[in-house]
C-alpha cells in the first residue's frame, strides 16, 4: 500500500485570521514558558544594555569638552583638567566594555539555558508520540524542528534581544544627543529618516522575497545532491551521469542566479544608505559651521556633532538584519510550538495501574477493532485470549494484518474500540515505562546506531555485561564475524557500518533479544537476507528464549509455526483458522493449502 | 527591478576526462580576475575617497577657528564638498558591489560543478569511503565559505590594508606623534585579536562537533523510534542525549566569554590610545604646532580607521575558513584514478555492438575492499554461457554481491580478468562496458522522477516511439509484477523518490528488477531480486522471469530455493572461493549446498 503522508497544518502557507491568532497565542505561550526560568537575567540585560549605551554615546561630549575647555588652562600650564578627562575618559570606556561584557555573557546564558530545556522537552516528546505520528510527520520534519529551527532560535536568542535593545537605544540616545547639542541639526535627521524609511521598507520587502528564493533552491540543491551520491551505485550502473548533471546543473545555475539577486538587494541598499548618511553628514557641518560663525556653537560641539552625525545610520543596517532574524525566529517557533502542541494518542495513563506482583504475561483481546484510516479497519472486531506461557505464531500474506496484531500488543498503536488486557489489565492503564518492561518487541527493521558493535547489542539493557553480550552474538551466529572486525566488538559502526551486509544487520539487531526478560516477548521474524543455515541458528535461540513466556511469533517459516502451540491464519484483518499446528493440517483448511504449496515449491 | 533580476547563463561544460585541473582559488578565477581587480581597485579608492572627509572637516575648523574674517561661503563650500565625496565614495561602493557580484558567484558554480563531475567519475570505492554527508558539506557550506572570501573577505582586507596606509598618511600630515601612537597601538590589537582568532577556532570546531552528534543522535532517535520503543529504551536515549546537549551548552558559554573578554581587551586598548592622544594633541594644540582642525581631523580619522582594525579578526577568521575549504576541495579534486564517463546528454554513447546474449568468463579473478586485510573473492575462474541463467549461492557474507558489481567495474579487480564475448571488460569503455548490463541492487535505489522515467532508465529513449517504449515498459512491469504502479494516484507518471511518493520495500524492488529488465541488456544482473515479496507474488514473478530471460544471460543471487529454481546451474560461493558448480540437481549431493539449501528438511516458508 502506498503511504503518502497527508498534508500537514504547519506545511499550509495560508491561514484564515482565527487561524493564525491561534498559532501566535501558541508560539507566545511557549515562548513564555521557555524564558520564564530566565526572566530575572533578561531584566539584568536590559539594564546592562541601557548602561553601557548610555556611557558609550557620552563619550564624544567628553571629547568635545576638553577641547573646547582644556586648552585655555593648558596654556597657563594647568594641566590638572586635561589629565582628569583624559583618565574619566579610559575610565568610562572601561566601565562600558565590562559592562559590554557581563551583558554579553549573561545573554548567552539565557540563551543557551532557554535552548536547553526546550531542546529536552522536545526530545521527550519525540520520544512520546506514538509511530503512527512518526510515520506521517516523516524524521526528516522531528530532524529539522529539532536541529535547523533550534538553531534559528538560538541566533535569535543569542544575538537578537539584546541587540535589538542596544541598537534601538543607541539611535535614540544619538538622536537625543543631536538634538540637543543642536536642535537644527535634530530637525535636518528628522528629514533625512523619511527616505531612509522608503528606503528600509523596499529592502526589507525585497530580501525577504530572495533570501526565501534563495532558501528554497538551496533545500532543492541539497536534496538533489543527496540523492544522486547516496545512489551512485544506480547512477554508475545504468550510466545515468548525463542526465543528473543536467538536472544538477541546473538547480546550481538556478541558485547562483538567486544568491545574486540576494547580494544585489544589498548591495543597492548598502550604498544608498551610505549616501544619505554622507549627505547628512555635510549637512550637519554647514548647519554646525554657521553656527559657530554666529557665535552660537564651539568648535569642540561642531566635532561631537559630526561624530553623532555618522553614528546615528549605523544602526539601522543592523536593525533591518535584525528584522529578518526575528521573523525566521518567529516561523521557527510556530513551527516548533505545533510540534509540542502534538497531543499523543497514545497516551500516558492518568493514573497508572501499580501491580503488586509480576506480571505473568496472559494476553487478553476483547471486541478489539483497529484502523489506521477511519472507515477502514486492518482489524476486524477480534476476540482472542492468550494464556500465560504459550507461543503463539501469526501466519497470513504480507499485508494480511500479522503486524497490526503485534503491534497493537505492544501499544504502538491504541485499539479503535474494544479493550487489550495484559493480565487483566488494560493496557492503556499501564505506565510507559511497566509496559515496556513487560512486553518487548523485536521488530524485522535492522535498524543499527551508531557508536560500537557491542553498544548496540547492549540496547535492550544497557547495563549487561561483556560476558552477556558475546553469548547473545553467540546464539545468533554472528559472533564469529563480528570476531574479525578490525577491533571486534568495539568496532564503531558509524564508520564502518557500511560495508556490513544486509544478513549481519539483521543478526547484530537480532542479538539484541537476548539481553531482555520480558513476560511478553514479541517477534517480527524477518529473517529475508539471512541464508538457511543462520537462520536456522537463530531460530533456534528463538525458541530457546521463548521457553517460560508468552511469545508472539509472526512467522514467516513452516518450521517455527508447526513447533508453535497455536496458529493463528490472519487474512485481511480477520482470523480465520485458530488452532493447534497438527489440527489445522487435518482440517484442510487455508494453513493445510500454505503447507502443501510449500511442498510443491520444493518440487517434490 | 531589472537591476536586481539576474540572468541564467549556461552551465559550464565539463573538462575533458584527463585534464588535469588547476585546483587553486586563483585558477578558478582565471576568466574573471580582471573584474575582480578592477572591483578592488574601486573599493580602494572609495576608501581613500571616505579618508578624505576628515581633511574637509579639519579644512573647515580651521578656517571657523584660525582665520580673521571666516564667511559663510567658505563653510558652504566645505559642506559642499563634503557632500559630494560622499556621494562620489558611495557611488564607487555601489560600483564595487556590482562588479564583485558576479566574480565570486560565477567562481562557486564553476567550483560546484567541477567537485560534481569529478565526484561522478570517482569509483565507488571512493564513494563508499566518504560517505555523502562529508560531500555534502563540501559542495555547500565550503563553496559558500569561498565565495564569500572572494567577494568580500579578500576584498575587505586589501582594502583594509590600503585604508590603513592613507590613513597613516592623513594622520602624519597633522600630527607624526599622534600617528605614531596610533600605529603602535594596532599591532596590541592585532596580537589580542589573532590569539581570540585561534582560541575562538578551537572552541567553534568543537561546538560545531558537538552539535553534529547531538542532531545525529536526533535522527537516530527518530529513525529508529520503532526499535527504541519496542524494546523500552525512550528514556535511556533522553538521557544520552541531555548530556550531548549539555556538553554543547557549556562550550557555547566558553565561546561567549572569549568573545566578550576579547572584547573587553580590544576596546580597553582604543580608550588608552584615544586618551593618550588626547592629552598629547591638546598639549600640541596649546602649545601651537597643532592646529584645532587637524586634532578634530585625527579623531574623525580614527573614528574611520579603527573598524577596519577591529575587523580584521572577522576577516582572519574569513580566511582560515576559506583556506580550509580550498583544501578541503582539493583533497577531492586531486584524489586520482577517475572513470571514463559520460557526462554530457546527447553524446554518443557507443551502440550495444548488438543486442544478443554475452558470454561471461572469470579468469582468477580476485578483489579485495580498500581497507580489509583478505580479499572478499579470491581466484574466481567462471564461464557463462550466453543466455544462461547462473545462480550464486553462498552463506551471508561470501561475497556473492560484490561479485555481480565487479562486472559493470563498479569495483575493478585487484588480478585476473574478466571477459565478456572475449573482449577484457578492463579494455573496455565503461560507457560501452555499462550499457551492455543493467543491475537490479540488494537495496532498491530509485530517483526522484516519475515511475515510467525510473523504469526506463536503462533505455535508449531517443531511437524509440511513444508506442515502443509504452510497450517495453508494460512488459517490464507486467513481469516483474508491479502491477501496483496502475493504481498509484497518477499511475505511471506519478512521482516518487525523495521528492514523491514514498513506496514499500517490496513495491521499490519490483520497480529495481522492472528497470533491470526494461533495458533489454544482454547481462542481467539480479542481487536477491526477490527477497522481500511473499511466497505466492515470487512464484508468479520466477514463472514471468522464466519466460523472460531466455534471450540474456543473467547472473542471480538467491537465498531460497523458490529463486534458485529459475536457474539453470549454480555456483556455490564459499570464503570468496567457488566451490562447486553444476546445476541444482547435481549440486543437491554436494553437502555444503544441501545444508544452505535444507534440503534434507521438507520445511520451508509460508510467508
Amino acid at each position: 500500500m502506498p503511504r503518502h503522508a497527508p498534508p500537514l497544518a504547519e506545511d499550509k502557507v495560508d491561514l484564515s485570521p482565527e487561524e493564525q491568532r491561534e498559532v501566535r497565542a501558541r508560539s507566545l505561550k511557549l515562548l513564555k514558558e521557555i524564558l520564564a526560568p530566565v526572566r530575572w537575567r533578561i531584566l539584568a540585560t536590559v539594564v546592562l544594555v541601557v548602561v553601557a549605551t548610555a556611557i558609550s554615546t557620552f563619550m564624544p561630549l567628553l571629547l568635545s569638552y576638553a577641547i573646547d575647555h582644556a586648552v585655555a588652562p593648558l596654556v597657563n600650564g594647568d594641566a590638572s583638567l586635561l589629565a582628569q578627562m583624559a583618565l574619566l575618559y579610559v575610565g568610562l570606556a572601561v566601565c562600558a566594555s565590562i559592562t559590554t561584557y557581563a551583558n554579553v555573557v549573561l545573554t548567552t546564558s539565557i540563551s543557551q539555558k532557554a535552548l536547553y530545556g526546550l531542546r529536552a522537552r522536545m526530545f521527550e516528546h519525540a520520544q512520546k508520540l506514538p509511530v503512527g505520528f512518526h510515520e506521517t510527520y516523516t524524521s526528516g520534519r522531528v530532524v529539522s524542528r529539532l536541529t535547523s529551527d533550534l538553531e534559528t532560535l538560538k541566533s535569535f536568542l543569542d544575538s537578537g534581544l539584546s541587540q535589538l535593545a542596544s541598537t534601538i537605544l543607541s539611535m535614540v540616545f544619538t538622536a537625543v544627543a543631536l538634538v540637543l547639542l543642536d536642535w537644527k541639526s535634530g530637525l535636518a535627521l528628522l528629514v533625512m529618516l523619511i527616505p531612509i524609511w522608503f528606503l528600509t521598507a523596499w529592502f526589507r520587502r525585497r530580501s525577504a522575497v530572495a533570501f526565501r528564493a534563495q532558501r528554497v533552491v538551496n533545500a532543492q540543491l541539497i536534496g538533489r545532491f543527496v540523492e544522486t551520491f547516496t545512489g551512485i551505485r544506480a547512477v554508475k550502473a545504468f550510466r545515468y551521469e548525463s542526465v543528473s548533471r543536467e538536472r544538477y546543473g541546473d538547480i546550481a545555475e538556478d541558485y547562483r542566479v538567486k544568491v545574486m539577486d540576494a547580494i544585489k538587494v544589498l548591495g543597492i541598499y548598502m550604498p544608498t544608505l551610505g549616501a544619505i548618511g554622507n549627505v547628512y553628514l555635510g549637512v550637519v557641518l554647514t548647519i554646525g559651521g554657521f553656527a559657530v560663525l554666529n557665535g552660537h556653537m564651539e568648535v569642540g560641539v561642531l566635532l561631537a556633532l559630526t561624530i553623532y552625525a555618522t553614528r546615528v545610520f549605523e544602526p539601522i543596517f543592523s536593525l533591518s538584519d535584525f528584522y529578518n532574524q526575528f521573523q525566521s525566529a518567529v516561523s521557527a517557533l510556530e513551527k516548533v510550538s505545533g510540534f509540542l502542541a502534538q497531543e499523543p494518542d497514545v497516551a500516558e495513563p492518568a493514573h497508572p495501574v501499580v501491580r503488586t506482583a509480576e506480571a505473568d504475561g496472559s494476553v487478553v483481546f476483547k471486541d478489539v477493532e483497529f484502523s489506521y484510516i477511519s472507515g477502514r479497519p486492518a482489524l476486524h472486531r477480534t476476540n482472542l485470549e492468550v494464556p500465560a506461557g504459550q507461543q503463539l505464531a501469526l501466519v497470513g500474506k504480507t499485508g494480511a494484518g500479522k503486524s497490526t496484531l503485534a503491534k497493537l500488543v505492544a501499544r504502538f498503536y491504541d485499539v479503535s474500540s474494544g479493550k487489550l488486557l495484559l493480565d487483566g489489565v488494560d493496557i492503556r492503564d499501564l505506565s510507559e515505562e511497566q509496559l515496556r518492561r513487560e512486553v518487548v518487541m523485536v521488530t524485522q527493521e535492522a535498524f543499527l546506531f551508531s557508536g560500537t558493535v557491542a553498544d548496540n547489542i547492549r540496547l535492550a539493557r544497557p547495563s549487561a555485561s561483556d560476558n552477556e553480550v558475546l553469548e547473545a552474538a553467540k546464539t545468533v551466529g554472528v559472533h564469529d564475524f563480528i570476531a574479525q572486525l578490525p577491533e571486534g566488538y568495539g568496532t564503531d559502526l558509524a564508520t564502518r557500518g557500511g560495508r556490513l551486509s544486509s544478513g549481519q544487520r539483521q543478526l547484530i539487531s537480532f542479538a539484541r533479544a537476548f539481553l531482555v526478560d520480558p513476560a511478553v516477548l514479541i517477534l517480527d521474524e524477518a529473517t529475508a537476507s539471512l541464508d538457511i543455515p543462520s537462520e536456522k541458528l537463530v531460530q533456534r535461540g528463538l525458541a530457546q528464549l521463548s521457553q517460560g513466556r508468552t511469545t508472539i511469533i509472526i512467522a514467516h517459516r513452516l518450521s517455527t509455526v508447526l513447533d508453535s502451540d497455536r496458529v493463528l491464519v490472519v487474512d485481511e484483518g480477520r482470523i480465520i483458522e485458530d488452532g493447534s499446528p497438527t489440527a489445522l493440517v487435518q482440517s484442510g483448511g487455508v494453513f493445510a493449502e500454505m503447507v502443501k504449496a510449500w511442498d510443491q515449491a520444493m518440487g517434490n | 527591478m531589472s537591476l536586481i533580476r539576474s540572468r541564467r547563463v549556461p552551465v559550464p561544460p565539463p573538462l575533458e576526462n584527463d585534464a588535469t585541473a588547476d585546483v587553486g582559488l586563483w585558477q578558478y578565477m582565471r576568466p574573471i580576475r580582471a573584474k575582480w581587480l578592477l572591483g578592488v581597485l574601486v573599493a580602494i579608492s572609495s576608501t581613500s575617497v571616505a579618508l578624505s572627509i576628515p581633511q574637509v572637516l579639519a579644512w573647515v575648523i580651521d578656517h571657523l577657528v584660525g582665520s580673521d574674517s571666516p564667511s559663510r561661503r567658505q563653510v558652504l563650500l566645505g559642506g559642499t564638498i563634503m557632500i559630494a565625496l560622499g556621494l562620489l565614495q558611495s557611488g564607487l561602493m555601489f560600483l564595487r558591489r556590482m562588479l564583485i557580484i558576479d566574480t565570486s558567484t560565477t567562481v562557486e558554480m564553476t567550483m560546484r560543478m567541477r567537485l560534481f563531475d569529478q565526484l561522478m567519475r570517482l569509483p565507488l570505492s571512493f564513494h563508499d569511503a566518504w560517505g555523502s554527508g562529508q560531500l555534502l558539506t563540501r559542495s555547500t557550506s565550503d563553496l559558500a565559505l569561498i565565495r564569500r572570501w572572494v567577494s568580500f573577505g579578500s576584498v575587505q582586507a586589501i582594502t583594509s590594508g590600503a585604508a590603513l596606509c592613507v590613513g597613516i598618511f592623513y594622520l602624519s600630515h597633522g600630527s607624526g606623534l599622534l600617528a605614531l601612537i596610533f600605529l603602535a597601538s594596532v599591532p596590541v590589537t592585532l596580537v589580542v585579536l589573532w590569539r581570540f582568532q585561534k582560541k575562538m577556532k578551537a572552541l567553534t570546531r568543537k561546538s560545531q562537533q558537538q552539535s553534529g552528534d547531538l542532531a545525529t543522535k536526533v535522527e537516530e532517535s527518530v529513525q529508529g523510534i520503532r526499535v527504541l520503543k519496542a524494546l523500552g529504551q525512550g528514556s535511556n536515549a533522553l538521557d544520552r542525549f541531555k548530556t550531548g546537549a549539555a556538553e554543547l551548552m557549556d562550550t557555547e558559554m566558553a565561546r561567549s566569554r572569549a568573545q566578550g573578554s576579547t572584547f573587553v581587551a580590544t576596546s580597553t586598548i582604543t580608550a588608552i590610545t584615544l586618551a593618550i592622544s588626547l592629552w598629547v594633541g591638546l598639549r600640541q594644540v596649546a602649545s601651537g604646532s597643532l592646529s584645532v582642525g587637524e586634532l578634530t581631523a585625527f579623531f574623525a580619522t580614527i573614528a574611520l580607521l579603527s573598524p577596519h582594525v577591529e575587523r580584521a579578526s572577522q576577516l582572519m577568521g574569513m580566511w582560515l575558513d576559506a583556506r580550509v575549504a580550498v583544501d578541503r576541495h582539493r583533497e577531492v579534486m586531486s584524489t586520482p584514478a577517475g572513470e571514463n564517463i559520460v557526462l554530457v546528454n546527447g553524446a554518443t554513447v557507443p551502440a550495444v555492438s548488438s543486442g544478443e546474449a554475452a558470454s561471461l568468463a572469470f579468469e582468477h579473478a580476485t578483489f579485495a575492499y580498500e581497507d580489509a586485510a583478505a580479499p572478499v573473492l579470491s581466484d574466481i575462474s567462471l564461464d557463462v554461457r550466453p543466455g544462461e541463467i547462473l545462480a550464486l549461492v553462498g552463506p551471508t557474507g561470501s561475497g556473492k554481491s560484490t561479485l555481480l558489481q565487479l562486472l559493470p567495474r563498479l569495483y575493478e579487480l585487484d588480478s585476473g580478468s574478466i571477459f565478456l564475448d572475449e573482449q577484457d571488460i578492463a579494455q573496455m569503455d565503461l560507457p560501452e562496458l555499462r550499457s551492455a548490463m543493467s543491475i537490479a541492487f540488494e537495496e532498491p535505489v530509485l530517483f526522484s522522477s516519475s515511475v515510467r522515467d525510473n523504469v526506463l532508465l536503462g533505455v535508449n529513449r531517443e531511437r524509440m516511439s511513444e508506442a515502443e517504449q509504452e510497450q517495453i515498459l508494460r512488459d517490464a512491469l507486467r513481469v516483474s509484477s508491479s502491477d501496483f504502479a496502475a493504481q498509484l494516484p497518477e499511475g505511471v507518471d506519478t512521482l516518487i523518490g525523495e521528492e514523491g511518493l514514498s513506496l514499500s520495500g517490496g513495491q521499490r524492488q519490483r520497480l529495481s528488477l522492472a528497470r533491470a529488465i526494461a533495458a533489454h541488456p544482454r547481462i542481467l544482473l539480479l542481487d536477491d531480486p526477490l527477497s522481500a515479496l511473499d511466497v505466492r507474488t515470487e512464484e508468479a514473478v520466477v514463472s514471468m522471469l522464466k519466460e523472460h530471460l531466455r534471450h540474456t544471460t543473467t547472473l542471480l543471487t538467491a537465498h531460497r530455493p523458490s529463486t534458485v529454481a529459475l536457474a539453470d546451474r549454480v555456483a556455490l560461493l564459499e570464503n570468496g572461493k567457488i566451490t562447486a558448480i553444476g546445476t541444482h540437481q547435481q549440486m543437491m549431493r554436494n553437502p555444503s549446498y544441501a545444508r544452505l539449501m535444507m534440503l534434507d528438511e521438507q520445511k520451508g516458508e509460508v510467508a
